[in-house]
């Protein structure tokens, strides 16, 4: 009975990935189909990209609604960002990192929303992303320098003696960007969430005693209202680390060295 | 031209906005691609940028890591830790495919 109490109020169940209508029949095989709240939220997160840019269509006003300006703001910051670090001539790739961003940004955003699900606290969903992130600007690399893409694993002025020990360290290092850019959206939002399920856990139980530790407990409560602050800005921190990791590894990729 | 179009006559009416604009027409094409630049997407106006230039690499990407999760998923729902798990939706399937 107290395992099954803990694993219930335990701060990493707001992490699991549940199935809200699932289909299971013996069709192609074996067909099991389900929408998941991983499902659910991914689905909401892309209604509300779409309306959100709906909703900051500016096709037929003179004067823009804040929604307009957020959007063209984004847009500009995004843009000037792809045009600095992939190049001017490079900006076919602006969509890609246009959605990306507002992909990771949203997704974080509606995570801020209590009882809600976070779709980038998945490993599955961030590691996907990456390893997909990866896979795709190593094949743009291999397609556009051919062989001589396997030169970016030797820096400029190795000596030939340090040469193996060096590939093989800059290997593992390109390798590791598979891993490290989901694993870095992922472990922030998991511990940022997890951290605000324990702190207002333990507050609840405070403000539930008597009225003097109620009162006294508005204290730590300021510090745990600044510390959601304090997520709303990782939300936007994390997804343009992500879009500028990306824009860094599309350099890499396209320019080599 | 202009019969390709829901609305005809546009082709004339941007042809004309052009000229007062002191645009110089090219070709029909010049026309063409102002059209296309104004038409609507589910009531947005559409910017015509390449898509599959860059998004290719991304694609085949996205395809290579929906196969390999796709196995991690068959290899972790049929491994002796979860094969038999009553959360497991496919161990009616795979208790049946042990018996064949």
């Amino acid at each position: 009975m107290q395992n099954l109490n803990f694993i219930i109020n335990s701060p990493l169940e707001q992490f699991e990935v549940t199935s809200l209508i699932g289909l299971n029949a013996p069709i192609f095989g074996y067909l099991n189909t389900s929408l998941t709240n991983l499902g659910l939220y991914s689905l909401l997160l892309l209604f509300l990209v779409v309306g959100l840019h709906f909703m900051g269509n500016n096709e037929t006003k003179i004067i823009p609604n804040k929604w307009s300006i957020s959007l063209e703001s984004s847009f500009a910051s995004l843009s000037s960002m792809v045009r600095e670090q992939i190049g001017v001539t490079n900006e076919i790739f602006l969509p890609f990192i246009y959605s990306l961003f507002f992909f990771v940004l949203i997704g974080n955003l509606i995570s801020n929303v209590p009882y809600s699900f976070a779709i980038t606290s998945s490993a599955i969903v961030c590691l996907g992303l990456s390893v997909t992130i990866f896979i795709g600007v190593t094949l743009l690399a291999l397609s556009i320098h051919k062989i001589k893409f396997f030169s970016f694993f030797i820096p400029s002025g190795t000596p030939l003696a340090l040469v193996p020990l060096l590939v093989l360290i800059e290997l593992v290092s390109y390798g590791a960007r598979a891993g490290s850019l989901g694993i870095r959206l992922f472990a922030n939002i998991v511990a940022g969430h997890t951290l605000l399920k324990i702190l207002s856990t333990f507050l609840y139980k405070l403000f539930s005693g008597n009225l003097v530790v109620a009162v006294l407990t508005l204290i730590p409560f300021g510090i745990f209202i600044g510390l959601v602050g304090l997520e709303l800005a990782v939300s936007f921190i994390q997804s343009f680390v992500l879009t500028l990791l990306v824009c860094s590894y599309l350099r890499d990729a396209i320019k080599l060295h | 031209m202009g019969k390709t179009f829901t609305r005809p006559g546009r082709c004339e009416l941007v042809r004309t906005f052009l000229q007062n604009q002191h645009f110089e027409i090219h070709s029909e094409a010049t026309v063409c691609i102002v059209i296309f630049s104004k038409m609507a997407f589910l009531g947005l106006r559409k910017w015509p940028t390449p898509f599959l230039k860059p998004m290719w690499p991304f694609m085949a990407a996205g395809t290579i890591t929906f196969y390999l999760v796709a196995k991690l998923q068959d290899a972790a729902v049929r491994s002796p830790e979860f094969a038999k798990d009553p959360r497991n939706p496919y161990a009616a399937q795979i208790a049946k495919e042990a018996h064949h």
